[in-house]
């Protein structure tokens, strides 16, 4: 079985012929270990090249697109200068009360092959044994992000639903054109769907029915009929919407973060919506691969993998990304025990 | 009909738990009009509410956004008492100076914290985020407060709460201010092991944690 079939037998739910190994890397993390001299990369070929040579040295079986929609020679170092070093900070200018999201729909411009140019050159690097995915924010997430606070966004959401619901819609609608082409156009096979605020640190399950269960089941329904798969990738305590997450229409559900950073016991969520969805992660990158020791490391992941494994559908992942700091010989212990003991 | 004070609290504290804010604002104004001080109907009402939406957030029963109306509903009621509050010199529950350490950008933990801390009662300093560690020292300087909060969400800047800590004792400031750390990558352990006072792993253990360092609680 290639890489790329390994992964998609998994995500179809079913047992390839062992656990599938892939993990979402922290841009940081591409950084320190990717490259040859730990410096910003300059162009979208340099982080490409930086995401590959790390996917070749883990072994992943897949590979997620860090940046999937630049065209050739994208200076792509000063975006990355300020993701790390400066204060994300919202405009002012947006105002939610005169917002007018309906008239901004008529806006989505359409894609082009060659907008996904960095998509392409890492299918060439990696080859065609590879499974790869992309990203797209769900509307809801987008639509936090527009206010100039967090704050801002939550209280405009209990202060006047409809329009904030509309806005939603709009960000929705640009999502799924953005999901769409990086199928279509990109020649990518998967969309982690990012929607990093619905954890229950954030909203109730209730909350989340009403404002994000649409907006993700909005892109799951649209990734699907243009051959991709859809994954929820939602960071924290999720263990009380397990059930409501899976009824997105989403393939699956990655991170799942187990305690402290989160509540979810991976033997338990098999149970709960193991049938129904592939789920992806439960290694908790902080606590265990950069702060544990060698022996807790390997007793986690082959645990990990024991409560995984069974009847298929499973991927070996770090919960959400790999932190920066975790070292290469740790990640690499996700495959080697993986080839040990995930052989199904 | 007579004036009935606890019921007053009780209606007060109802309002802010429901993030009613008119509600809480008409309540302010009526218990003032009626002879209640600002610190009475401020510990009993509004305080006694908000500590009830601190435990629900912490248990789970309650969530953000249903915080942020609560902090929203305490803060108006808070505008009508503070003329009354500066009159009498009424006592804050404690000063908060509180930030994310340098080359962390992430404030959304420490800004529950705050609305947390507030509506029980604190006066809180907030310094942002990416907060460079000479700022720590001379905001300590200026507001001589009760408390430090220091808030890291990454794992590589967890580093730069010790060299806080460090930077106070070398200033001779670590004697006069307690210390309590937070964010998704720290440990009690770690809190022990930098030399933190206190360690709380989630916004409503922050204000119980604050309190008792303050005697409060």
């Amino acid at each position: 079985m290639t890489s790329r079939d390994r992964v998609n037998t998994a995500i179809k739910g079913k047992q390839p012929d062992r656990v599938p190994v892939w993990c979402l890397l922290s841009l940081e993390h591409i950084i320190n270990w990717g490259t040859n001299d730990g410096r910003i990369p300059k162009t979208i070929e340099d982080l490409v090249k930086a995401e590959c040579n790390l996917a070749r040295r883990y072994h992943f079986d897949g590979s997620l697109v860090y940046l999937p929609g630049n065209k050739s020679g994208t200076r792509v170092d000063s975006f990355i200068g300020k993701t790390l070093t400066e204060t994300p900070q919202g405009d002012s200018s947006h105002i939610f009360e005169t917002a007018d999201p309906e008239a901004w729909q008529k806006n989505i411009q359409p894609y082009q092959p060659e907008d996904f140019y960095s998509s392409h050159l890492t299918r060439e690097i990696l080859g065609n044994d590879q499974h790869l995915g992309g990203w797209a924010a769900d509307g809801y997430s987008r639509a936090l992000q527009w206010f100039p606070s967090l704050e801002d966004a939550l209280l405009a959401m209990i202060d006047d639903p409809p329009r904030f619901k509309a806005l939603v819609e709009y960000f929705d609608e640009q999502s799924v054109a953005w999901a769409r082409a990086q199928i279509e156009l990109g020649q990518l096979e998967s969309i982690q769907i990012s929607s990093p605020y619905a954890g229950s640190s954030f909203m109730s399950v209730e909350m989340y029915m009403q404002f994000v269960l649409p907006s993700v089941r909005k892109l799951a329904q649209a990734i699907k009929p243009v051959g991709g798969a859809a994954y929820l990738h939602t960071c924290g305590s999720i263990s009380d919407r397990l059930e409501t997450m899976a009824e997105t229409d989403i393939d699956g559900m990655e991170c799942m973060d187990p305690p402290p950073l989160g509540n979810v016991s991976l033997k338990e969520a098999k149970k709960r919506v193991g049938s129904r969805i592939f789920l992806k992660g439960n290694i908790d990158s902080v606590n265990v691969l950069l702060q544990g020791e060698d022996e807790t490391i390997d007793k986690t992941i082959r645990k990990t993998i024991a409560e995984g494994m069974p009847d298929g559908g499973y991927i070996l992942s770090t919960a959400c990304s790999v932190s920066p700091l975790v070292p290469p010989e740790r990640v690499c212990r996700l495959w080697e025990l993986a080839d040990q003991f995930g052989q199904y | 009909m007579a004036f009935d004070k606890q019921v007053h609290y009780e209606l007060a504290a109802n309002s802010v738990i429901d993030g009613n804010q008119e509600r809480a604002v008409e309540l302010t104004q009526e218990a003032l009009d009626n002879g209640i001080t600002a610190k009475e109907f401020l510990d009993n009402g509004l305080i006694s509410g908000m500590d009830v939406v601190g435990a629900r957030f912490r248990d789970g029963d309650m969530f953000l956004p249903e915080v942020l109306l609560a902090a929203r509903a305490m803060k108006a009621g808070m505008e009508l008492l503070k003329p009354e509050l500066s009159k009498t010199n009424a006592k804050s529950a404690g000063k908060v100076v509180i930030g994310t350490v340098n080359g962390d950008l992430h404030d959304v933990g420490k800004n529950i914290v705050i609305y947390m801390l507030e509506g029980a009662g604190f006066t809180v300093i907030d310094l942002g985020v990416n907060v460079a560690m000479e700022t720590f020292i001379s905001e300590v300087k200026q507001h001589k407060p009760d408390i430090l909060g220091l808030s890291a969400f990454l794992t590589t800047t967890m580093p730069a709460m010790e060299k806080v800590i460090e930077s106070l004792q070398e200033n001779q400031l670590r004697k006069q201010v307690k210390i309590i750390v937070g964010g998704a990558p720290v440990t009690e352990c770690f809190a022990n092991e930098i030399g933190a006072d206190a360690f709380a792993e989630d916004a409503g253990t922050a204000v119980i944690v604050c309190k008792k360092m303050t005697k409060n609680g």
